[in-house]
């Protein structure tokens, strides 16, 4: 019964053949479940008058949720896997070191805040593109096994009267 | 009066202005005038007629010391000038300050224009600029205060303070002014008693001499007095360089993507 012999004991090339079958299966199963987890929970901000949120099916992941103004204001949620556990004060040290050590940031500010039930640290930083000067506004948030981080940018020249829109807005972060 | 004569008392003039200037009652007086509110030697140099009397000869004062070098530094570690009002019973040190701050701004513009205010509203100015650059001078009581408000404008990269105590160099000069201009009035009166063409291109010659020297000393006493009175602030501006710092990269890489690049180079399908 060579057929029957043939299935009981395979080629190995089609042993080959299913094990690379499995494990794209596989694969596709762990992005999937990957993309649940993110988007399960989406956090957003309640958009402020003269900003447009782009819609969701426009955004990359990590990006949940962003918004612009038609002067060059935006407002961005990312929500980022935080496999190794760190706290709010990890993260938000992490992020600040990166911004100051590495691309050159200067720390202006940083408080604790709260918004969506969860407490988290805002700072402030200024940074530039290019020779255009801009104000950063960080809010670092972890959430179960996630870290959250509400951004905004704004042009330094426009900053003061943006800046109450803009707290505004990250305290507004809540989920759908 | 022969020529001889004259030499002779051309040489006895000069070593008794010498002699004299040294003395310790003059010295002390001297000292009285710098603790009475800071020597205002325009008003020596202004007057030069043959009773001048600086203020040397103005003021009986006790013996005073010269303190050590106070200039400075400070228990912070930081040289500052003396105050006006310090230390009453001592001499003055009389120092100029000169600093060089290079420092690290994002807003380069802004920051070289809050400098520029800040200087100003000292009751400074600009000495020299340039797209990253500036040289200001601040009265001297003002530069602790200057440099401070510098510190604010973004990180310190480096910082050099340094005071150069010209004390003795003033005080040398004034003492050998007041001689020449002693020297020279004698020299005029002579010229007057002067009863031949000889003595009196002899006695010419003199003045001419002495005067040119009396103006190199004004104008050396003139300089010093506006370096002591104002000090010098170089300050150079850099912007931040990302990428240079030599710390370990931690494991996550999203935390590269922070920042105002990723947030406006988010792309949207």
């Amino acid at each position: 019964m060579p057929a029957f012999a043939s299935l009981s004991v395979p080629s190995p090339s089609t042993a080959d053949d299913h094990r690379a079958a499995r494990l794209v299966i596989v694969f596709f199963a762990i992005a999937f479940a990957a993309g649940l987890s993110a988007c399960s929970s989406r956090a957003v901000l309640t958009t402020p008058n003269g900003f447009v949120s782009l819609p969701e099916d426009s955004l990359y992941t990590p990006v949940c949720y962003k918004a612009v103004s038609a002067d060059d204001v935006v407002l961005l949620v990312r929500r980022q896997r935080d496999q190794a556990k760190g706290n709010v004060d990890f993260w938000s040290e992490a992020i600040t070191r990166e911004l100051l050590e590495r691309q050159g940031y200067e720390l202006l500010a940083s408080r604790d805040v709260s918004a969506g039930g969860l407490s988290g640290k805002l700072s402030s930083f200024r940074g530039a593109i290019g020779n255009r000067v801009f104000r950063y506004e960080l809010a670092v948030f972890v959430q179960d096994s996630d870290v959250l981080t509400v951004e905004a940018g704004s042009p330094e020249d426009s900053y003061e009267s943006n800046a109450p829109v803009i707290q505004s807005a990250i305290e507004s972060l809540h989920f759908e | 009066m022969t020529r001889t004569q004259l030499l002779l008392f051309v040489c006895s003039l000069q070593l008794t202005a010498c002699g004299g200037a040294m003395s310790a009652m003059k010295v002390s007086g001297m000292a009285e005038s710098y603790r009475e509110g800071g020597y205002d030697s325009d008003s020596y140099l202004r007057n030069e007629s043959a009773d001048f009397q600086g203020p040397l000869e103005k003021k009986q004062a006790a013996p005073a010391t010269l303190e050590p070098i106070e200039t400075a530094l400070a228990e912070d570690g930081e040289a500052q000038p003396v105050a006006d009002d310090a230390k009453p019973t001592t001499l003055r040190r009389m120092v100029i300050y000169t600093a060089h701050v290079t420092m690290s701004v994002v807003d380069l513009p802004k920051a070289m224009s809050q400098a520029s205010t800040a200087g100003e509203a000292l009751g400074g100015w600009i000495q020299a600029s340039s797209t990253d650059s500036l040289v200001l001078r601040v009265p001297a009581e003002r530069f602790r205060d200057f440099l401070a408000s510098v510190r604010e404008l973004g990180t310190v990269v480096d910082e050099d303070i340094v005071g150069q105590d010209v004390t003795e160099e003033f005080l040398d000069l004034e003492i050998r002014l007041r001689n020449a201009l002693a020297l020279r009035d004698r020299f005029e009166a002579l010229l007057v008693k002067a009863n031949s063409v000889a003595d009196t291109l002899a006695i010419e010659t003199e003045l001419a001499r002495i005067t040119t020297q009396i103006e190199q000393m004004k104008g050396r006493l003139r300089y010093l007095q506006q370096q002591i009175a104002f000090s010098t602030v170089h300050l150079n501006f850099t912007q931040p360089q990302g990428s240079k710092s030599t710390r370990i990269r931690l494991p996550f890489s999203w935390l590269s993507a922070m920042g105002l690049h990723g947030l406006y180079q988010v792309e949207v399908r």
